[in-house]
């Protein structure tokens, strides 16, 4: 079966609550047509798949401003496998250094968007990523 | 004043060269752009003149700095005695890292300090060995556990001397580190009345922002605690300023000025009336206030942010609470300049953003300033981009001459006729936050967040239409940036910091400690001020976590809820 939209799941996990980017993300994307659902502040990693399943999203997006990416993404990452939904595809932005990017992929998240990353470019690489696993 | 003969003279030659020279010129011409406005959407008009500042009178509505209404200043002799404190802004690690950059910041001339704590201590209240501080222990500030840590962060400074500020504590959290910092100076053998500094504490700024501030508490929890620790402090610190509103998270989220002004006054009549619930006079509350604003890019309007500010607060001291005291009459603003504006794309320029808003905030006559350094959109700034941000208000002070005479921009038709706009819409905001019953409800009702989502999502759109433009990132593009050097704080704090935690515990009189917290829970059921409790429980080495969960023992967790009102946009 073939959904029509593409299905976004987009959340913020630990305690970092810088939330600007994400929102307008969210809001781009789904102005861009896309489905997105935004978990908001602080979800627990662990209710993620489920959400993830229930939803029936075609990525899952997170966003960190902190400095817990290295800590919290593989976490994520973990808990998505466990579930059995190990793969849809997980991308991570926001206040990263360049030299993270290689740890984070070797970890399993697919890409990273760093700060002056426009919408456009992130909509652009989902909507290839979705075309390459529906 | 409309029908003055002068003025209608003025007039009418004003016409005469809009029709006969400046039209003709911008339509052969054509303007530059469609719309010219400023952040808060107020149109900018090619020129002003006498016309445009005929509505005020200057004895009632500018004046003289230092009195009312204080639109020009602070204080009478502005910038001539002494400048702004030039202050230096830090926290990383562990109390041990902290202390260090501390000692350097000072040495390089900074003469006030902004302590960051890291956001399990300032939003969470929790410790290092909570599993939810997990990758952010000691990354954008410092971690603070026991006395200890702020016995080894003050380690080798004369507090007694020393001007600090929390630079973020919301709610709760306020009162373990305060508690802290007062059982170290009494085991020092001072007297706390002695103790200089402010705290940014603002629970309001929390709640509109990111419908949180220390998760587990509802706002009204969260304003209780807020008046424990301020009205400790009224009582026995009478140079600590425990309540800073702080615009600036407004500011940084994408709020415009006028927004900023509004909710800066908003809540100042509804922490004043909090107090004034336990008794305090608001001739008593007033002097403590300070104020914490962002200064963003919009060089004008953010001059006459500063001046309609002082008007709004003056008036609505002397209006509103009846306050006759200078003191109480005058706000004391501290400036950010905005973290928001800096950009990835060509870092280097943002050293010449942070230069052009420390001037704008130097104009508005700000009573002290942090300049962000340019790799804070990377990461937590270096010890040279530190010094440069020092030197960028050091440049300011000694070479430009700007801060020798005081608001030198006051009386131009331009700036008075925008302080007057940007106070009007301020006043109109403020009286829809009343209508809908004050800060908590407008909170609960999501005014804030909105109204910022509707302006920064409009700002979003017009830079990506290339209406608006941000040098270097959809205009003036080169190639590649170079790398720049970034500072990190290593993996291996949070394993340091758990070590530090688990070794007071070990060593402390672990039956005292839990008396104490228990004595702080039945004083907190009881809605009693918690504080003088605190401070004993600080002594013992109790954690910012323990004396935070005995403050919540009793009250219902609020986390998800915060959680689903947080996912709406």
């Amino acid at each position: 079966m073939r959904k029509d939209k593409i299905r976004v799941l987009l959340t913020k996990i630990g305690i970092d609550s810088h939330d600007l980017g994400i929102r307008n993300l969210a809001l781009s994307l789904r102005e861009g047509g896309m489905e997105v659902i935004y978990t908001g502040l602080r979800m627990p990693i662990e209710s993620i798949p489920k959400v993830a399943i229930e939803e029936d999203v075609d990525v899952i997006g997170v966003s960190f401003l902190q400095g817990a990416h290295l800590a919290l993404s593989p976490l994520l990452v973990k808990e998505l496998k466990e579930a059995g939904v190990g793969d849809i595809p997980v991308i991570v932005g926001g206040i990263i250094p360049q030299k993270d990017i290689p740890k984070l992929k070797e970890k399993g998240i697919r890409e990273v968007f760093l700060p002056g990353a426009r919408f456009e470019e992130i909509a652009t690489y989902i909507k290839s990523l979705v075309e390459l696993n529906r | 004043m409309a029908d003055d003969p002068s003025m209608e003279h003025l007039r009418k030659e004003v016409e005469d060269w809009q029709n006969n020279d400046l039209n003709p010129a911008l339509s052969k011409f054509g303007e530059r752009a469609n719309i010219f406005e400023t952040k808060s959407q107020i149109p900018v008009k090619p020129l002003y003149t006498p016309l445009d500042t005929t509505g005020s009178d200057y004895l009632e509505e500018i004046g003289f700095p230092g009195r009312y209404p204080f639109t020009r200043g602070t204080y009478a002799e502005g910038y001539r005695t002494r400048t702004w404190f030039v202050r230096g802004l830090f926290g990383y690690g562990t109390a041990e890292e902290t202390n260090q950059r501390m000692k350097f910041l000072i040495a390089q001339g900074a003469t006030g300090l902004n302590i960051v704590f890291d956001a399990p201590t300032a939003w969470e209240g929790i410790d290092a060995d909570n599993p939810l501080a997990m990758g952010e222990v000691g990354k954008n500030g410092v971690c603070l556990n026991t006395l200890q840590d702020m016995e080894d962060m003050f380690d080798g400074l004369a507090i007694d001397t020393l001007n600090v500020t929390w630079a973020s504590c919301v709610g709760a959290s306020y009162l373990p580190i305060t508690a802290m910092y007062i059982a170290m100076a009494q085991k020092r053998g001072l007297d706390i009345s002695s103790l200089n500094g402010a705290a940014i504490n603002d629970v309001f700024s929390g709640y509109a922002l990111h419908n949180c501030a220390l998760p587990y508490t509802h706002p009204k929890d969260a304003l209780k605690d807020w008046c424990d620790g301020v009205e400790h402090a009224l009582l026995h610190m009478p140079n600590w300023f425990p309540c800073t509103i702080a615009s600036y998270a407004m500011g940084e989220a994408g709020g415009p000025p006028d927004l900023q002004l509004a909710f800066t006054i908003a809540a100042a009549i509804d922490y004043t009336r909090a107090l004034m619930a336990r008794g305090i006079e608001p001739e008593l509350i007033a002097p403590k206030y300070a104020l914490f604003l962002s200064c963003g890019n919009n060089f004008l309007e953010e001059v006459a942010k500063y001046r309609a500010l002082r008007r709004m607060w003056a008036k609505t001291f002397r209006e509103t609470f009846g306050v006759r005291a200078k003191k109480g009459l005058q706000c004391r603003i501290h400036t950010q300049t905005s973290g928001l504006t800096l950009r990835a794309e060509q870092p280097l320029n943002n050293i010449v953003r942070a230069a052009l808003q420390s001037l704008s905030a130097v104009f508005g006559g700000t009573n002290s300033l942090y300049t962000d350094p340019y790799d804070e959109v990377y990461a937590l700034p270096t010890e040279e981009s530190q010094r440069l941000a020092l030197r960028t208000q050091q440049i300011i002070v000694e070479e430009t001459g700007v801060a020798d005479t005081i608001d030198p921009l006051g009386g131009s038709y331009y700036i008075e006729s925008l302080t007057d706009r940007l106070e009007d819409n301020a006043w109109k905001i403020v009286a829809r936050i009343d209508e809908m019953g004050g800060m908590l409800e407008a909170i609960q009702r999501r005014y804030f967040r909105s109204s910022i989502d509707d302006s920064y999502n409009r700002y979003l759109k017009a830079v990506e239409k290339g209406e608006k433009v941000i040098v270097g990132y959809n205009k003036y593009r080169h190639g590649e940036d170079l790398p720049i050097e970034t500072f990190e704080v290593s993996e291996e704090i949070e394993e340091k910091q758990k070590w530090r935690l688990k070794e007071v515990k070990e060593k402390r009189d672990n039956k005292a400690v839990s008396r104490a917290l228990d004595r702080i829970a039945e004083v907190s059921a009881n809605g009693d001020n918690v504080m003088d409790d605190c401070i004993e429980a600080a002594k013992l080495y109790a954690s910012h976590e323990e004396i935070i969960k005995a403050i919540c023992r009793h009250r219902r967790s609020f986390t998800e809820e915060y959680r689903i009102m947080s996912s709406r946009f």
